[in-house]
């Protein structure tokens, strides 16, 4: 005769199945939660990690072309976010020229023709541009560009606002958060330097 | 799979964060070169031992091309996560191309600044990066030489300008002007559009006539000033006749002038060795610019119509004179000293200034052809410029330890040149005329930047 504990190894009854059923789909929705976050998680440090490098990398490229410009203007055209004019440094072979005085004012080159940065906004991209020579993308996801020139010409300020990417929820309260300020006191264009 | 992913990427970030630091940190390291050389060039004004531990040759032995002197100063060190330490080189020169139309030779400064990269030997991020801060991983971008870690450099160039008498009117301590009857403005004498026959000319004013103190106040008593007014952070009063900028971010060092050591070394000229004082009128020739005539005087007292007068070696010929001035020049009555055509006289002051009277100094010339500057004065000491009656002084006085005061007291009073005391005050119907070119062609005082460049290739 067989006891009760050997019948009951044979089999699960139908409450044990349904409370195991419901503990290993508890499990496994945990468990794909878990990996949706992960890669929610990844995703958005991809993100961030690619929006502060466009950040830093478009205020950088700025603050370089800004500090050495001989004169900033802004664009006008819908798509020109500005103009910087810095001296034509290089030669024909990409050599450092030395300079020459005329007028007790120093001249890279011809005087009349410095080396012209653009700077574009074309989508949702920025573009730089050295005379002549391919644009190139610098900066992706840019929602707003922002330039003000002071103190006679003295002074830029930028202001860049990015998409952000890294959130589900473009709010203005999140694109305010990503945005990047820049003062850039021109050398070349400083009294008394 | 994804946590590793995740860490991967975040320490990726943790890199490019501080490749990043490291690249801005080159650029304070190259500024730092750079100030350093300023420093020191600066300092050739006063010091003898400037760039003292400077090299004037290469690595190889080398004389450095232009005349030029280098310093390395490796290990400038912090502390923090990332890079720690900052090294620079900087090399100063002077190629002939940076002459100016007077001959006076401008200079350039290179200076390049160095970090670490900490981490791994590769580029994190965006690739994109490497276009803008060019890291040398394993060979240097400029030298194309193995690097023995990965670095960062940033290389500046700044052009010096040697410059002087850079405005109307210049003091360390507060400045008072006291008359709406005050006049500063501006001309060039270079330049006939500016000025007529090398004169001033009133229908062709200029608006450069600034004035500036590293004080925190000029009190301009609505005298009309053609030109910007700078503080040091401080206010102007009654500036409402100022045509220009009215700032509050001024400082200029005003560096001392020294007691001549001359003859400083073999080939200078020797003091002359009469006169050695001056109490009634004379003549003093003058030699070359390279070998001036030296005068070494215990006073300079004139009055009555007494005249000192400068002249040039022989007619025609350009001509310099020099006087060491250890007491005073007073003048009184029509006492005065006159320039001649061709001749130029440089005043080194080591007493005080009083003149009164009529004397009308370096007539119907130009201010460049009378400089006094003054020596600095002895802790203790005080000395004085005190300019008053209703002469004409053209000339361009430096003198930033005097304390300067103009009268005018008569109906006017005319200063065509430039002022630099200590403190000054104004008062009468004094008028005041800059001479622009002064700022080219006076006594080197200080250098200016004027030029900057990074070079990113």
């Amino acid at each position: 005769m067989k006891t009760l504990a050997a019948r009951s190894a044979r089999a699960f009854t139908l409450t044990e199945v349904l409370i195991a059923s419901a503990v290993g789909a508890v499990a496994l929705g945990a468990v794909t939660t878990g990996a949706v976050s992960m890669q929610r998680c990844a995703a958005a440090a991809e993100d961030f990690a690619v929006a502060k490098s466009d950040q830093a990398r478009l205020s950088d490229y700025l603050a370089l072309d800004l500090r050495r410009a001989l004169a900033v203007t802004a664009g006008s055209d819908g798509t020109t976010l500005l103009t910087v004019k810095i001296p034509d440094y290089y030669d024909a072979t990409g050599s450092a020229r030395t300079p020459t005085i005329t007028n007790y004012v120093v001249n890279y080159g011809n005087a009349t023709t410095p080396m012209t940065v653009v700077y574009r906004k074309t989508g949702s991209s920025i573009f730089r541009q050295e005379n002549n020579s391919a644009a190139r993308e610098i900066a992706q996801n840019v929602e707003d560009f922002q330039l003000t020139v002071q103190d006679l010409g003295k002074v830029v300020k930028t202001q860049v606002t990015f998409l952000p990417r890294f959130s589900r929820v473009a709010s203005a309260a999140n694109r305010t958060a990503t945005t990047v300020y820049g003062t850039t006191l021109l050398r070349n264009t400083r009294k008394n330097l | 799979m994804i946590f590793g992913a995740v860490l991967a990427r975040s320490m990726s970030t943790y890199r490019q964060v501080s490749h990043i630091a490291s690249w801005q940190e080159a650029l304070l390291a190259a500024e730092a070169g750079s100030d350093t050389a300023m420093a020191e060039l600066r300092k050739t004004l006063f010091d003898p031992a400037a760039f003292s531990g400077w090299s004037t040759t290469s690595g190889g032995g080398a004389a450095l091309p232009n005349a030029g002197s280098t310093l390395s100063n490796a290990q400038l060190l912090h502390d923090g996560e990332g890079n720690t330490q900052l090294n620079m080189t900087v090399t100063i020169d002077a190629p002939p191309e940076l002459k100016d139309g007077g001959g006076r030779q401008w200079y350039r400064i290179r200076s390049t600044g160095t970090t670490f990269l900490p981490g791994a030997t590769w580029m994190t991020a965006d690739k994109k990066d490497h276009a803008l801060r060019r890291f040398s991983f394993l060979f240097d971008r400029k030298t194309k030489q193995p690097v023995t870690r990965p670095q960062s450099s940033r290389l500046i160039e700044l052009i010096v300008k040697p410059t002087s008498f850079e405005n109307a009117i210049t003091s360390d301590k507060p400045m008072y002007l006291n008359n709406y009857k005050i006049v500063v403005d501006s001309y060039d004498s270079r330049d006939s559009t500016k000025s007529t026959s090398g004169l001033y000319d009133g229908a062709k004013r200029r608006m450069n006539g600034d004035i500036a103190t590293n004080s925190r106040l000029i009190d301009a008593g609505d005298a009309h000033v053609y030109g910007d007014a700078f503080t040091n952070a401080g206010v102007i009063e009654d500036g409402a006749n100022i045509s220009g900028e009215q700032r509050d971010d001024f400082y200029q060092e005003l560096i001392p002038i020294s007691k001549p050591d001359w003859p400083g070394g073999s080939g200078e000229s020797p003091i002359e060795a009469l006169p050695t004082i001056v109490s009634s009128s004379k003549t003093l020739a003058g030699g070359t610019k390279a070998n001036p005539k030296r005068y070494k005087l215990s006073a300079l007292t004139l009055s009555g119509s007494e005249t000192l007068t400068i002249a040039p070696s022989a007619a025609g010929v350009e001509s310099y004179t020099e006087i060491w001035l250890t007491g005073d020049l007073k003048t009184t009555g029509s006492g005065t000293i006159a320039i001649q055509p061709n001749a130029n006289l440089k005043i080194f002051l080591e007493g005080s200034i009083d003149v009164k009277g009529n004397g009308t100094f370096n007539a119907n010339s130009q201010p460049v052809r009378l400089q006094i500057l003054g020596v600095k004065p002895a802790v203790g000491q005080t000395r004085r410029v005190d300019l008053n009656g209703n002469g004409v002084l053209v000339a361009a006085i430096y003198a930033p330890g005097h304390s300067m005061s103009l009268g005018g007291g008569g109906s006017s009073g005319l200063y065509w040149g430039s002022l630099t005391g200590n403190d000054i005050s104004m008062g009468g119907n004094s008028q005041i005329h800059y001479d622009e070119a002064l700022a080219d062609t006076g006594h080197v005082t200080d250098f200016r930047i004027k030029s900057w460049f990074e070079d990113n290739k």
